[in-house]
């Protein structure tokens, strides 16, 4: 009995240690789910510096910065797109160091204030304390590969109240309350592209989606966001305080490089992101993420016979306040009214052959006007082939549902005196040979005046 | 000698059981899209191979590369055939962002180059995957051609295991 016990006791040790080989070091909790990981932008919250008895303070913690981070345009509109997890680490001492005060702290990913002579800047290792990568960035890229692979955007919560902080390869915050600022100007890096809006000498200048050396009115990359009546350059004045223009001083440098708005989130903190900066970030969710969902059936082949009928759905992404536009468009004609997530196609409506149709989703959003390369739009098309259609009865040329001396006539009218043609063509056919002539005019009055056979049934002729 | 067959019968299917789970767990793996994890090393202009590791998931494309800091990379297959390429960020040139103490709201830079960088790139796997080569686009010494030209910080044979 002690060995059957002993073994079951194995055996279930085996199955935790197995398939939760992390549970006991690390844990990494959801803190925001909206959906499959592969189809949401994935934000990762990594804890330092919070001991054993303050896990429960970093969940709290990573759930107060994720919920400043979606209070700020346009990340607060698109929250639905976001999926948010919780990495803890448990770190062996509280905080940080602080190597101008002298004091140093055990801590899972060894970060330190006063990194490189600046007090409020926190980095992790490599850095000018520690070069070793294994001791800081290496344990971050483990742990993401372990835990979460398909991360997008990574913060290090660092449980110290001092201010603090860094944007770089990682964003990194203090529990200090001004401090997740820092995190939301580094998204506008990471996730939009955006370039740096502020004055620094030496920094490398580059083309942006908000920084340009174009002063033509015309070859202003966002000019459809400027007023006619709004001057170029724009004059830093309070009068153009709340417009889009082409304000001097930007990407690094004071003269010669111009942005769009004379203050914005990529220029200087406790900012609102301008038109131009939230129209990227915007766009660029698209990039890593599609406006439709899922769809159903999956996108490609359906066959319908006869009379058969599908239901084609597709399931768009929902922001907060608005919803995405949908168009249904068969042969590429868009259905008027056909506005809805579900469209039913039906085969007699079609028509036997092969016909496309598609659902189009738009994002609609008044916060992006410039979209050349359309990222707001998302389609999913599929290709129904019908057949065995009958729409039409054989040798009932002038469609009146029988067959009789009028559709002699009208045979007659159409070969000898160039008349309408039956529509469809097969309705004339009688002999169905392809073509409608004499023969047919013969076939169908032998079967109206001496009970010779009945019209040869072909194509959708076959009623 | 019941309480005996009872146990061996409910260690087998203890046993069954988590052999079945591996085996479900396989299964459902090998249809799984995947990633491969390079670690590499940058160190006077060559990059080396640390470790490679593959995870289920998707990667998700990315907005094409322009900083001049980028490096750049193909991966190939042993016919060399392109089977993807991408950009990152010069690992060994790190930028950190603070707040000015000075003034409130305003931001800071404080570049460093580093040595030696190591770094992890992402990728999406493939079984075809043989060779990786990184490279540098550089300004062409040529005066007549106005193209940048590759610097290649070096290629290395990939064997990613699952």
């Amino acid at each position: 009995m002690k060995i059957l016990r002993n073994f079951v006791i194995f055996s279930l040790i085996l199955w935790v240690v197995w398939f939760s080989p992390l549970v006991f070091c690390q844990t990494i909790e959801q803190i925001l789910d909206n959906g499959p990981t592969n189809r949401r932008i994935n934000v990762v919250f990594l804890s330092e510096g919070y001991t054993n008895a303050e896990s429960a303070q970093y969940i709290t913690d990573a759930n107060n910065l994720l919920n400043y981070t979606f209070s700020i345009q346009p990340f607060s509109e698109y929250k639905t797109y976001f999926n948010a997890f919780a990495i803890y680490v448990a770190s062996v001492q509280s905080g940080s160091d602080h190597p101008f005060s002298d004091i140093y702290r055990n801590t899972y990913f060894n970060s330190t204030y006063d990194s490189y002579g600046i007090q409020r800047l926190i980095t992790i290792p490599p850095n000018d304390m520690d070069p070793n990568y294994g001791h800081g960035q290496g344990k971050v890229d483990a742990l993401l590969q372990s835990l979460m692979p398909e991360y997008d955007i990574v913060v290090l919560i660092v449980n110290d109240p001092e201010y603090g902080g860094s944007g770089g390869v990682l964003a990194i915050t203090s529990m200090h309350p001004a401090a997740p600022e820092i995190v939301v100007h580094e998204l506008g890096h990471s996730f939009g592209d955006l370039a740096d809006e502020y004055d620094y000498p030496g920094g490398t200048s580059r083309e942006a989606p908000n920084t340009t050396r174009e002063t033509r009115r015309e070859f202003i990359k966002w000019g459809i966001w400027i007023l006619e009546s709004t001057p170029i350059p724009t004059p830093e004045t309070f009068e153009y305080e709340t417009l889009v223009g082409l304000f001097e001083g930007a990407a690094y440098q004071a003269s010669g490089w111009y942005r769009p708005k004379l203050n914005c989130e990529m220029q200087s903190l406790f900012v609102p992101f301008c038109e131009v900066c939230a129209e990227q970030l915007i766009k660029s969710k698209y990039v890593l993420i599609n406006a439709i969902d899922s769809c159903f059936p999956p996108s490609g082949n359906i066959a319908l016979v006869d009379t058969d009928s599908v239901s084609l759905e597709i399931v768009p992404l929902l922001p907060m306040s608005h919803q995405l536009s949908i168009q249904w468009l068969v042969n590429d004609s868009a259905k008027a009214g056909a506005d809805s997530p579900t469209f039913k196609v039906y085969s007699y409506e079609l028509g036997n052959g092969t016909h496309q149709v598609k659902a189009e989703v738009k994002d609609t959003t008044w916060m992006v006007r410039n979209d050349p390369s359309n990222l707001l739009r998302d389609s999913k098309g599929w290709t129904v082939n019908v057949s065995g259609l009958c729409t039409a009865k054989a040798g009932d040329a002038n469609a009146d549902n029988n067959v009789n001396l009028a559709d002699i006539i009208f045979n007659v009218n159409y070969v000898f005196k160039g008349g309408p043609a039956a529509s469809p063509i097969c309705r004339g056919d009688d002999t169905a040979d392809s073509s409608v002539n004499l023969a047919d005019i013969i076939y169908k009055v032998n079967y109206v005046f001496k009970g010779g056979p009945a019209p040869i049934k072909s194509g959708v002729c076959c009623l | 000698m019941v309480k005996s067959k009872f146990a061996r019968v409910l260690s087998l299917a203890i046993l069954s059981l988590f052999l079945l789970s591996l085996y479900a767990l396989a299964a459902a793996e090998k249809n799984q899209s995947k990633i491969l994890f390079l670690h590499l090393k940058f160190k006077d202009n060559t990059i080396t191979l640390v470790k490679t590791t593959i995870r289920p998931g998707v990667v998700k494309p990315m907005l094409p590369p322009k900083d001049s800091d980028f490096l750049y990379y193909e991966v190939s297959s042993s016919s060399g055939v392109l089977l993807w390429k991408g950009g990152i960020k010069d690992p060994s040139f790190v930028r950190y962002e603070y707040e000015d103490p000075d003034q409130p709201g305003k931001l800071k830079v404080k570049e460093i180059k580093l040595e030696e960088a190591e770094f992890t790139l992402r990728i999406p796997y493939n079984p075809e995957f043989q060779l990786i080569e990184f490279y540098k686009s550089v300004p062409s010494n040529d005066n007549k051609k106005q193209s940048a030209e590759r610097k290649s910080l070096g290629t290395i044979k990939l064997q990613p295991k699952e």
